[in-house]
């Protein structure tokens, strides 16, 4: 695949070890920010992804309670399961899951903060005896064929320059009847607005470190290709413009705390994240959660739209 | 309360101080001395300021000023021509309420 952004061009010409690093270390320094400040922005939940809005006016803590319910419901955790969320964040997918199942949950950050703060939140809620988290990059993690039940990439996978080999560890890892979950950015296959320009620089490098977005079918194709069948693929584009717009509100609102703990901080989270609502609002950036199993689903997708989701 | 707002609400900038600070901002954005941004430059056709361009130096001015801008996901939507037509916009926006003012937030977000 030829390289779609300037980021995404300088990753292809390091070796895959120094791309490894380059992620640890660049990703990991936006989310080692004050984790007060993540708090003050991104809701009750610390969700750092597209929350799930049915209606314009829906409160960011509603539409982000609504798809941990969806998420909750396609992971489909049952007894004695393992979760492994790569790019947990500060927990919360994980600790939902712990809270609601009776599932084992490992997480993976690149962030000592996100950790420290995951494993507190575990503690406090009285489920840490089922919940691991490891601070490594994917790359790191020794995963045993056949060992996990499910596995979940929330606004990470885009900070992981090498998907192939990700979604074939993946695939090896996974039991069969194993769930992938995919909730993220991509760009649409048909080039729309300038990608090598300063706004795309902008929301890459300076603000997150490193990202690289495919389009919705190549990132299906090397799903496919490791073996896995998609099994549902919904649009979020709405909802992110929608939290977006939330997000950008509490920046303003605590802009001066933010500031107090991160001088200049607040301009860059600002600046970023109006750049990425214009992006969603004109659809040149799309965002999709995708489901995906190893072998015969468990679910009945006809099912669906899943009642917990219309709470 | 910040203390943009609070100074915005005891003593109101005067107009010639926000198009001076809005005329800075654009310069240094644009890396030209400022007697080139003036209040008939236009922002698209002089200045060269797409959307994006638009969207960082608002911020700026947002986090130098202390007000907020409308959502609106494309700031093309708000029909602004010259450098004049910004300060006015702004000049308005700082007589407006503010955000980050926790009376006027919305009980849902606490």
């Amino acid at each position: 695949m030829p390289a779609r952004t300037i980021a995404e061009r300088d990753a292809l010409a390091r070796p895959a070890e120094a791309q490894r690093e380059h992620e640890r270390r660049l990703v990991a320094d936006h989310y080692e920010h004050n984790p007060e400040i993540f708090a003050m922005v991104l809701g009750r939940e610390l969700l750092y992804s597209t929350g799930a809005f049915l209606h314009d006016d829906d409160d960011l803590d509603t539409a982000q309670d609504r798809k941990l319910a969806r998420v909750a419901a396609k992971l489909d955790i049952r007894e004695s399961e393992t979760l492994l969320d790569v790019g947990c964040g500060w927990g919360s997918i994980l600790l939902h899951t712990a809270q609601h199942t009776s599932g084992r949950v490992w997480g993976v950050t690149l962030s000592a903060r996100q950790r420290e703060v995951a494993l507190a939140r575990a503690e406090a809620c009285g489920v840490s005896d089922r919940v691991r988290i490891d601070l490594a990059h994917i790359d790191d993690l020794t995963l045993a064929p056949e060992s996990v039940d499910a596995v979940v990439f929330s606004g990470s996978i885009v900070h992981m320059h090498n998907r192939e080999s990700v979604y074939e560890r993946v695939a090896c890892a996974l039991r069969p009847g194993g769930r992938l979950l995919v909730s993220d950015c991509f760009f649409p296959q048909q080039v729309r607005g300038n990608r090598e320009g300063r706004a795309t620089e902008y929301i890459f490098v300076t603000a997150l470190g490193y990202c690289r977005l495919l389009s919705l079918s190549e990132e299906l194709g090397l799903m496919e290709r490791a073996g896995l069948d998609v099994l549902h693929v919904e649009d979020l584009t709405r909802s992110y413009v929608l939290t977006v717009n939330r997000w950008i509100d509490n920046v303003r609102r605590h802009r001066d705390r933010i500031d107090a703990l991160a001088p200049g901080f607040a301009q860059i989270l600002q600046t970023y994240m109006t750049i990425g609502r214009l992006s969603f609002h004109r659809r040149s950036a799309l965002e999709y959660m995708i489901l995906a199993v190893k072998g015969h689903p468990r679910v009945q997708v006809g099912a669906w739209p899943i009642p917990s989701s219309l709470a | 309360m910040s203390t943009e707002s609070a100074d915005a609400s005891t003593h109101p900038r005067r107009t010639g101080d926000i198009a001076d600070a809005v005329r800075q901002v654009l310069a240094t954005y644009v890396a030209r001395p400022i007697d080139e941004v003036r209040l008939d430059t236009q922002l698209e056709l002089d200045l060269e300021l797409d959307s994006f361009a638009m969207i960082e130096t608002t911020v700026a001015l947002e986090t130098e000023l202390g007000f907020s801008m409308e959502d609106v996901a494309d700031p093309q939507d708000l029909g602004l021509v010259t450098v004049g037509d910004l300060v006015a916009y702004v000049s308005r926006r700082l007589a407006a309420p503010h955000v980050e003012d926790p009376s006027h937030a919305r009980s849902h977000d606490r």
